[in-house]
């Protein structure tokens, strides 16, 4: 039984955004294979600190206040290069998106496809958006396990119990504030990427260039007239806003230095939900994925 | 009938420059920014030229050449990022439109080709640079000769004191230092350009954080980043004896110092990393076709 009508299913919207998604992963390795990389040295890196942790630990005397860092810090900061990375990758991946397909005439190609411009590019705003987190997710998860597997064999050689690690270290606390963190980032970053995005689409030459102009020159001229840094505030508030209103690390009420987050306490989700940063940022977003869809609509190749 | 080596080297130059028209595009735009800035804040400039009046002989000078100074040294910043965008797309562009396919049917070498690429940012920018900003300096002097007409003692002080000429100078020889220390930035992106099939630009700055994050994590010592550091910037602090800015916009000849630079190891290293990044593309270049 094997007729046209029964292998063709219903086409679902999703499925073109699905296999668009694919197709992007697919032409652009770099999305896993330069997390993968970090994700390599890193844990080859945090062997060390995680072997010489016993030597440590022996140093520090009981019940010491930085005890709990010292023991949480090669674990818990293990994700963090990777995470990194997957910003970096999305701003780049970003500004080559658009650019990249009309450069090298593949736009043809994809326009004579039945996907519309819109899906080709809300597939793309997604890499940076939904792969890229999910990326860094699961490979700091897995550095993280492997090195806590480390641990459990590393601490008895120096007769100490693998309890220590695993007791101090809160795994699904960690895991909650990693998924947050990554949520909350993505959503406070996709004014930048929504920006690549359509200078992407509009660039002739040089995207990074015309991407980085305007802010360039908005910045020199305020300095120049106004002798003031409203916008190079607004720019890195843009950058770090997402740490400062997302999670509460103002002094106060914070009583470990190490910079080590792993409470659910220390998240403050409404605050982040009610900054106007946020819905300003994700207005913008969307009035630059409009026009880049426009843009490519009206785009030939280069 | 032979073309003899330099003909094709010149031609192949103006090719760039026609593709890559950004590279002059750019610097006159970012100078236009400036001179209207400039504009702009030139109504404070009567009232500045009084406060000056009172710094005494090296801080008049220093105020009034400041404004000079920082326009040069704003261009010299835009000049380097300018020409890193370019090194990064040299190689990869061609190959990605596929255009690399006519280019290696004529009879130019890929050394040529190559050294014409690296030239752009070694000898075509600082060479434009050095004109521009010239030029903007000019027209700042012009503008405030302007504002200044109903001012007769403090017109005078500012063609008398202004040091235009021993800037000038010291330009020229400060973007020699610049193009001869950065040799080897162009050189590494040329070559990472020459190599990667997409994202040029992530695969030259991967292994530099990769090995951040490694030094970090594994032995909390932050040597590579200083080494870096000292490659971006290190030209001011090897070609110049007096790097405080006042002393340097009021005096700009006395604090070179091209014995010390010269005798730097960092700047031949750095020249021999370079000329092996390079040969390094020549020999990619050979051997790649359209991605």
């Amino acid at each position: 039984m094997n007729t046209p009508s029964a292998s063709a299913p219903e086409r679902s919207p999703m499925r073109p955004l699905y296999w668009s998604i694919r197709r992007e992963v697919w032409e652009n390795r770099s999305i896993y294979i330069a997390p993968l990389i970090v994700a390599a040295v890193v844990l080859f890196a945090s062997c060390f600190s995680v072997i010489t942790l016993p030597h440590r630990l022996q140093k520090l005397p009981l019940n010491d206040p930085k005890m709990h860092a010292t023991i949480v810090r090669p674990f818990s900061l293990a994700p963090a290069p990777i995470i990194f990375v997957t910003l970096i990758v999305g701003l780049f991946y970003s500004l080559d998106a658009l650019y990249g397909e009309r450069r090298d005439r593949s736009v043809l190609f994809w326009k004579s496809l039945p996907v519309s411009d819109r899906t080709a590019v809300l597939s793309k705003v997604s890499i940076p958006l939904i792969v890229l987190p999910v990326v860094g997710f699961v490979l700091g998860q897995i550095t993280q396990l492997i090195l806590l597997l480390l641990s459990t064999m590393v601490m008895p050689a120096h007769g100490m119990s693998p309890a220590t690690v695993l007791g101090e270290f809160h795994w699904f606390q960690e895991l909650f504030v990693m998924i947050y963190g990554l949520t909350v980032h993505a959503l406070w970053f996709v004014p930048i990427y929504a920006w690549l995005l359509l200078v992407s689409a509009w660039a002739r030459r040089t995207p990074l260039l015309w991407a980085a102009l305007p802010p360039v020159v908005i910045l020199m001229l305020e300095k120049m007239i106004f002798n003031t840094t409203y916008f190079i505030n607004l720019l890195k508030y843009r950058f770090t806003g997402a740490m400062i209103e997302a999670f509460g690390l103002d002094p106060a009420n914070h009583n470990n230095s190490s910079g080590v987050i792993d409470r659910i306490g220390q998240l403050t989700p409404l605050r982040f939900l009610s900054a106007p940063g946020l819905w300003l940022g994700l207005l913008f977003a969307a009035a630059c994925l409009i026009a880049a869809i426009r843009l490519r609509h009206n785009r030939e190749p280069i | 009938m032979s073309q003899p080596a330099t003909q094709t080297f010149y031609w192949s130059l103006r090719r760039e420059l026609w593709e890559n028209r950004s590279i002059y595009i750019a610097p006159v735009v970012v100078a236009l920014v400036l001179l209207f800035g400039f504009v702009i804040s030139m109504h404070t400039l009567p009232s500045r030229m009084i406060v000056a009046a009172d710094l005494g002989h090296t801080g008049e000078r220093a105020m009034l050449a400041r404004p000079y100074a920082v326009a040069a040294y704003l261009m010299v910043v835009i000049a380097f990022i300018i020409g890193a965008f370019y090194c990064l797309d040299a190689l990869h562009g061609e190959r990605r439109d596929r255009s690399i396919l006519f280019w290696k049917s004529l009879p130019v070498s890929d050394r040529t080709i190559v050294l014409s690429k690296a030239s752009i940012p070694l000898i075509v920018l600082p060479l434009l640079i050095f004109v521009i900003i010239i030029a903007v300096q000019l027209m700042m002097l012009l503008l405030s000769t302007m504002a200044l007409l109903g001012n007769g003692p403090g017109l005078m002080t500012l063609w008398a004191q202004l040091p235009l000429v021993k800037m000038a100078l010291a330009l020229i020889y400060a973007l020699i230092a610049i193009a001869l220390w950065h040799a080897p930035i162009y050189g590494w992106l040329l070559l990472v350009s020459g190599w990667a099939k997409r994202a040029a630009f992530l695969w030259a700055i991967l292994p530099v954080i990769t090995i951040l994050f490694f030094e970090t994590i594994a032995f909390r010592t932050s040597h590579f980043a200083l080494f870096l550091g000292y490659r971006v910037s290190g030209w001011l602090t090897q070609a110049f004896a007096d790097q405080a800015a006042d002393s340097f916009a009021a005096e700009p000849l006395r604090s070179l110092d091209p014995l010390r630079f010269i005798s730097t190891p960092g700047l031949w290293v750095g020249l021999l990393f370079a000329a092996a990044f390079i040969a390094a593309a020549v020999r990619l270049r050979r051997n790649r076709k359209g991605i």
